[in-house]
C-alpha cells in the first residue's frame, strides 16, 4: 500500500491546499527568476507542504529538479560535486534540447532543492554552510532551500534569498483534503471523524494524511470511535505517567502506562526517583526506593553488558514497583520537577582542586578530601587576609575560586581586594625571579665556563666559582687562565665568558 | 611564590626526613639513580621525600621532576584530560585516544625530553595503585626504553599492586606512618619556625587524631594557629569540629531518622555535586560521622553498617549514588535489619 501522502502529492502549484498566498508568491518567484536570479527560503513548520510546494512548482515549469537531502551527507566537497553537476546537467540537457541559447531558455533549467537547509550539521556536514551560501550566490540555476527555523540558518545565507513563508494549514484547509483521500479510496467516513483528525495534526497536512491512512488501513469505512480508539494509541506524555505511577494506578496498569511513555527506561526511573518524595510518605517512599534501587541496579548491569532486554525490569521496578509501594490513591494536583539528568561539574572547583592538588603533589581526591577542608578553614570569609592573599597568589586565583574556597561573595569588594592584591604580589615576584635569573646565568656561564677550563689543572676547578662571585679575584684569576689558554687549545674562548 | 599551607612551606629536605631507613635509602639514590618504589600509607609524606630526593640530585628541580598522578588520570574523562593544562600539550586534539594510549602517550613524552640540567631527570607516578596491569606492562617498556635519561618513581600505598617485573626495578623506600610522638615532634619544628606557641596536650591532641596521617596533623595544626594564635588542646577542638562536612553529613542522619526523606535526600545530592564526594567515598564519611557522636547507639550503629554493606553493593552494580544513599538512610530509618524488605502484596496492604 502506497504511501498516501505521496499519491496525493499535488502535481501542480494550484493543486496546493492552503498557502494559497504563499503558492503565489512562489510562482511569481519563478516567473521572474531570469530578472533577478536568486534563490529563495520557503519556511515553515513540518508537513504544511514546501517540499510538495517545490516539486509542484518544478512540474508546472518544466522544470528537472535535483534533489539534496539532510540524509546525505552535506560537507563541503559533496556540496560542491553536486554543484558541479548541476551546471553540468544543465548544459546538456540545453543542448539536448537544441536551443544552444547557452542555458538561456527556461525549459532546459535544473530546479534544486535543498531540503532542511536549516540543519547543516557544523561537525557532520564540515564546511557545508559556507558551501551552501556560495551555491546559492553562485549557481546559474533556481534553487529553493526549505528549512523549519529560519532563523537557524546563517546570516549570510537568509541575505542571499528571497523568503517565503509557509504557515500551518488550518482544519478547515486539513478536511478538504482527507474527505478527498477518502473518496478516492473509496472508504466511507463520518464527517466528524475527519475533523477530529484534523484538529488533532494541528496544522501538519502531512501528519494528518498519514493518520488517515493509519486509522483507515484495512477498512472500508472511518467513523469517529476509530479516530478516538486511535487517540489511545499515541504516546503519553511524562507528567500524566507521574500521576498514573506516583498517584493513581495500581501496579499492573502503571507498567501499561510506562510502555506507552516515550522515555528510555534511565530517564524514567530519574523522573520517578526525582518526584517520589513529594507524595510519597516516609514508609510509602522507603519502599519505594527499595524498588527503584532494584532498577538502578538493573539499569547498570544494562550498561555492563550492553543487554537491553535488562530494560524491562528497570521499568517493572520504576513503574510497577514504585506504584505498589503507595499505600491507596493520592489526590489533588502536583507540580512535578524534572530531575537533572547529568551530574553538573563545577568548573571552579575542578579548577581549584586541581592547582592545591599541583602544589601539594597529590591526587586531585585527595586534594579535595584532604586539604582543601583545611584550606577552607583557614581562609574562611578571607580571614586572615595575609593568608588568603598568599593563598590567591600561590594558586593564581581569580574571583570566582577565591570565593569558592573562602564562602565570600564572589563581587564582593574583599574578594576583589584579594584577588588585586595576590595579582599585584603575583608581578612583583615574576619581576624579582627575572632580575635573579639574570643575576643567575653569568653565574652559571662562567661557572660552567670554569670548569670546562679546568680541565688543564685541578686548582682551578676550585678557582673558577670565586671567580664568578668575587670581581676582584675574578679577574685575576681570569688571566690567569687566559695566560694558560695560550698554549692550551681548548681554552682559547674562555676570556669571552668573564 | 610560597603556598599558604605548611605542608608546602616546611617540606623537609631530604636530610630533615626523620625516619632513618628512608632517609638513608634515598640518600643511597643520590650518589647512585635508580628507579624507586616509594611506599606507605596516604599522608606519611611520601611525595615529599620524593621531591625532597629531586632537590638534592636536580640543579633545576622544576623542570627535571615531573609529577603525574596517576589516580587522576584514571579517574577522570577523557575530556577532563585533554583539557587539564598539565597535559593538554601532549593530547591536544587527540580525542578518540583510549585512555591507557593517552597516558601512555604523556609518559612516553615525558620520559622522552632531555633532562634540563645534569644527566637524567626524575619522572614521579603518583599512586601508581590505580594502574591497571594491562598498563603496567606497557610502563615496564617505557622503563626499559628511558632508564639512561630517566629515574621512575613510582609512590604507591599498595606495592602488591605493582606486578613483580616492575617492582624487581625498582629499589624499595619504605615509608611508614609516624607515631603519635613522631608527629608532636614534626609539629613541635614547625611552631617554632613558625613563631607559633603551642602546648604539649595541644600538639598531643591534633598528633593522635590525624592517627598517622602526617599531612593531616600538619595541616589540622595550621588551621587551629590561624584561628587561635596558639596550638592548645582547647583551641584545636574548637577549630577542628568545624573543619568538613561532617556537619552537613549529621544533618543528612538526622533528617533522614526524623523522616524527613527529602531533605536527607537534597543534603546527600548537595554533597556528591558541589561537595565532590563519589558514592563510596561519602558512604564511608557517612559510616564515620554516625560513628563519631554519641547520637546513635551501638544497636543502631550496627544495623547502619549491616545496611550499608549491601548499600556498598548496589553503588558498585548501578548507577545512580544518590539514590542508592538515599535508600540506605530511609531503610536504617525505618528500622529494617536488610536493605530491602520482603515484597508486600498492595492488595493485601
Amino acid at each position: 500500500m502506497a504511501d498516501w501522502t505521496e499519491r496525493y502529492r499535488p502535481t501542480s502549484l494550484s493543486e496546493l491546499r492552503g498557502n494559497d498566498k504563499a503558492a503565489g508568491k512562489l510562482q511569481e518567484w519563478a516567473d521572474t527568476w531570469d530578472d533577478h536570479r536568486e534563490a529563495v527560503v520557503l519556511h515553515g513548520s513540518p508537513g504544511v507542504g514546501k517540499t510538495s510546494a517545490a516539486h509542484a512548482l518544478a512540474n508546472d515549469m518544466g522544470w528537472e529538479t535535483m534533489e539534496l537531502n539532510a540524509s546525505d551527507k552535506r560537507t563541503g566537497d559533496v556540496i560542491e560535486q553536486f554543484a558541479g553537476r548541476a551546471a553540468r546537467n544543465a548544459t546538456l540537457a540545453g543542448s539536448a534540447a537544441g536551443g544552444g541559447a547557452a542555458g538561456g531558455d527556461t525549459e532546459s533549467r535544473q530546479l534544486v532543492i535543498l531540503d532542511e537547509a536549516d540543519n547543516i550539521h557544523g561537525n557532520y556536514d564540515r564546511g557545508g554552510k559556507s558551501a551552501i551560501t556560495k551555491l546559492v550566490k553562485e549557481s546559474g540555476q533556481p534553487i529553493v532551500l526549505i528549512a523549519n527555523e529560519y532563523y537557524d540558518m546563517s546570516r549570510g545565507l537568509r541575505n542571499a534569498c528571497q523568503e517565503i513563508e509557509f504557515r500551518d494549514v488550518g482544519a478547515r484547509s486539513i478536511v478538504p483534503v482527507l474527505r478527498d483521500i477518502c473518496r478516492r479510496e473509496e472508504i466511507e467516513f463520518e464527517s466528524d471523524a475527519l475533523q477530529r483528525i484534523a484538529e488533532r495534526n494541528k496544522g501538519d497536512l502531512r501528519g494528518a494524511v498519514n493518520d488517515l491512512q493509519a486509522i483507515a488501513e484495512g477498512r472500508d469505512a472511518v467513523t469517529l470511535d476509530d479516530v478516538v480508539t486511535g487517540d489511545r494509541d499515541k504516546s503519553m506524555g511524562i507528567f500524566p505517567f507521574l500521576d498514573a505511577v506516583l498517584k493513581e494506578q495500581g501496579a499492573e496498569e502503571a507498567l501499561q502506562s510506562a510502555y506507552s511513555v516515550d522515555e528510555t527506561p534511565d530517564d524514567l526511573t530519574k523522573w520517578v526517583e526525582d518526584n517520589m518524595l513529594t507524595v510519597y510518605d516516609a514508609d510509602e517512599a522507603t519502599r519505594a526506593y527499595d524498588f527503584l534501587a532494584n532498577a538502578d541496579v538493573w539499569l547498570g548491569r544494562v550498561r555492563a553488558s550492553q543487554n537491553y532486554s535488562y530494560w524491562r525490569y528497570a521499568t517493572d521496578n520504576a513503574a510497577a514497583g514504585v506504584a505498589a509501594a503507595r499505600d491507596g490513591e493520592k489526590g489533588g494536583w502536583t507540580r512535578w520537577g524534572r530531575p537533572q539528568f547529568w551530574p553538573s561539574s563545577d568548573k571552579t572547583a575542578d579548577e581549584v582542586v586541581r592547582k592545591v592538588a599541583a602544589a601539594e603533589g597529590c591526587s586531585m581526591d585527595i586534594a579535595r578530601r584532604r586539604v582543601l577542608p583545611f584550606l577552607e578553614a583557614m581562609t574562611h570569609h578571607c580571614k586572615p587576609k595575609e593568608l588568603t592573599i598568599r593563598m590567591a597568589a600561590a594558586y593564581d586565583m581569580d574571583e570566582a575560586e577565591v570565593s569558592f574556597v573562602t564562602g565570600s561573595g564572589e563581587s564582593t569588594n574583599k574578594v576583589q581586594g584579594i584577588v588585586e592584591a595576590a595579582q599585584a604580589r603575583r608581578e612583583e615576584a615574576m619581576e624579582e625571579h627575572a632580575e635573579g635569573a639574570f643575576a643567575g646565568v653569568p653565574t652559571r656561564e662562567s661557572d660552567d665556563a670554569g670548569a670546562d677550563g679546568g680541565a688543564g689543572g685541578d686548582e682551578r676547578d676550585a678557582a673558577a666559582p670565586t671567580a664568578a662571585a668575587d670581581d676582584a679575584t675574578g679577574s685575576s684569576d681570569a688571566t690567569d687562565d687566559g695566560n694558560d689558554a695560550d698554549s692550551d687549545d681548548g681554552q682559547s674562548g674562555l676570556g669571552d665568558f668573564v | 611564590m610560597d603556598g599558604p599551607l605548611w605542608t608546602e612551606a616546611h617540606a623537609p629536605d631530604l636530610g630533615e626526613i626523620r625516619q632513618d631507613e628512608a632517609r638513608e635509602r634515598l640518600e643511597r639514590a643520590v650518589d647512585e639513580p635508580m628507579n624507586l618504589v616509594v611506599q606507605g600509607p596516604p599522608g606519611v609524606g611520601k611525595t615529599a621525600a620524593t621531591r625532597a630526593l629531586a632537590r638534592e640530585t636536580h640543579a633545576d628541580p622544576d623542570n627535571d621532576l615531573i609529577e603525574i598522578n596517576v589516580a587522576d588520570f584514571f579517574s577522570r574523562t577523557k575530556k577532563e584530560l585533554r583539557q587539564d593544562p598539565r597535559f593538554e600539550s601532549f593530547l591536544a586534539g587527540r580525542s578518540r585516544m583510549a585512555k591507557r594510549d593517552m597516558i601512555n602517550r604523556v609518559l612516553k613524552e615525558s620520559a622522552a625530553y632531555a633532562p634540563m640540567s645534569g644527566e637524567y631527570k626524575t619522572l614521579v607516578l603518583d599512586n601508581a595503585e590505580a594502574i591497571r596491569e594491562d598498563f603496567q606492562q606497557a610502563l615496564r617498556r617505557v622503563m626499559e626504553k628511558h632508564h639512561r635519561t630517566t629515574q621512575f618513581v613510582i609512590t604507591t600505598r599498595q606495592p602488591s599492586k605493582l606486578i613483580p617485573p616492575i617492582r624487581s626495578r625498582c629499589f624499595p623506600v619504605q615509608v611508614r606512618a609516624p607515631t603519635t610522638d613522631e608527629t608532636m615532634d614534626v609539629l613541635a619544628t614547625i611552631c617554632d619556625r613558625e613563631g607559633v606557641a603551642y602546648d604539649e596536650d595541644g600538639l598531643e591532641f591534633v598528633a593522635s587524631a590525624a592517627g598517622g596521617d602526617l599531612r593531616r596533623a600538619i595541616l589540622s595544626a595550621q588551621a587551629t594557629a590561624v584561628a587561635a594564635d596558639e596550638v592548645t588542646m582547647s583551641a584545636a577542638y574548637e577549630t577542628l569540629g568545624d573543619v568538613g562536612d561532617d556537619e552537613t553529613i549529621r544533618e543528612a542522619l538526622a533528617a533522614a531518622q526524623s523522616g524527613d526523606l527529602k531533605d536527607a535526600r537534597s543534603t546527600l545530592d548537595d554533597l556528591l555535586d558541589e561537595g565532590g564526594y563519589g558514592g563510596p567515598g561519602l558512604l564511608r564519611e557517612l559510616l564515620r560521622v554516625a560513628r563519631a557522636g554519641s547520637a546513635y547507639d551501638g544497636a543502631q550503629l550496627a544495623r547502619l553498617h549491616k545496611l550499608a554493606g549491601e548499600a556498598d553493593m548496589d553503588l558498585s552494580e548501578g548507577l545512580d549514588d544518590r539514590l542508592h544513599l538515599t535508600h540506605l538512610l530511609a531503610s536504617w530509618a525505618a528500622g529494617r535489619e536488610t536493605l530491602a524488605a520482603d515484597f508486600r502484596d498492595p492488595v493485601e496492604a
